[in-house]
């Protein structure tokens, strides 16, 4: 016969198996019976438990994006687009350029300073 | 129509006259999509019992609807339709890890954050028993899924995950043990390893 550790391990990985060897061990094993029925009552809380609800918003549909949640490329460049909307760096980074350099006189003094080291 | 026929002019070369091809595709199409209607929630939470995330979760699915479509040719029998879109939801769920780099987020993290949907049922024990869900190792999580939330057979598990009958069983016998403890009940009569 089976033994009681054989027989609660089976039915602790599938609760629900009908196997007829561990059928008529629980048959002829009142402790057994007692840990089945508990065992039971558990796995009617794990199944309820596992039927998680999603809420209707989740509408996920193979031919349609979810509302509100672009392909993940065009999120990346609205993003970045926003971001230089709000935080504009082109005209500072114009300015740090060559006609500002120019401006200051900048750019001829290097030359110049590389000219002088070239003949030195 | 008749007038288009006749006429023969507005057709274009190799334009399928009674449009089979295209009528076709559309109840095709049409069929497609209310089978991932009918499959959607088990598929949902599957994906939320495999990722502990929603919003992954839906991404993944959505993906995995989407890479069904492209595939459909490959399903030959209706019937098996869950199973295979299972398969491409593991697939894809797997894909996402090896496109991104998730950080290590902490459990606890995890349930706060999915708090919202945990705290859904209104049973406190519900609750405990998925907060205790959460906290399972992902190899005692995915198989405890298939079976309890799919009905997948222990053989079936096996296939799925790639393993042998006996590993399955032990994992789920570890997946319960663990879950039992921490749910409170009365572990003195399981069996010990």
């Amino acid at each position: 016969m089976m033994e009681h550790a054989q027989y609660r391990a089976a039915m602790m990985a599938d609760p629900h198996d009908d196997d007829a060897e561990l059928r008529a061990h629980r048959e002829a094993c009142a402790e057994c019976r007692a840990f089945t029925e508990q065992l039971l009552k558990f796995e009617s809380r794990l199944e309820r438990a596992m039927r998680v609800d999603f809420p209707p918003a989740a509408d996920v549909l193979p031919f349609a994006r979810k509302q509100g949640n672009a392909p993940l490329a065009a999120r990346r460049l609205l993003e970045a687009f926003g971001s230089a909307c709000r935080n504009p760096v082109w005209p500072r980074l114009w300015s740090r350029t060559w006609p500002g350099s120019l401006r200051r006189g900048g750019a001829p003094t290097l030359r110049f300073r590389s000219l002088n080291w070239r003949t030195c | 129509l008749d007038a288009v026929i006749s006429q023969q002019r507005y057709l274009k070369p190799g334009f399928d006259l009674y449009m089979n091809d295209e009528a076709g595709g559309m109840q095709r199409r049409a069929r497609f999509q209310a089978l991932c209607q009918s499959l959607r929630p088990d598929l949902l939470r599957f994906a939320f019992w495999l990722s502990r995330d929603r919003a992954l979760a839906e991404d993944v699915v959505q993906e995995s609807m989407l890479r069904a479509w492209k595939a459909r040719d490959s399903l030959l029998d209706e019937g098996a339709a869950k199973p295979w879109l299972l398969t491409i939801i593991r697939r894809e769920y797997a894909r996402t890890f090896e496109r991104k780099r998730f950080p290590t987020v902490d459990v606890d993290e995890l349930i706060a954050k999915e708090e919202p949907l945990l705290a859904a049922a209104e049973e406190q024990d519900i609750n405990d028993v998925r907060v205790a869900i959460m906290k399972l190792p992902d190899e005692y999580r995915e198989p405890l899924a298939l079976q309890v939330l799919m009905g997948y057979s222990t053989a079936e598990i096996a296939r799925e995950l790639n393993l042998s009958g006996p590993a399955v069983l032990t994992r789920l016998c570890r997946a319960r043990r663990q879950l039992r403890a921490a749910c409170g009940v009365d572990t003195s009569q399981d069996p010990q390893e």
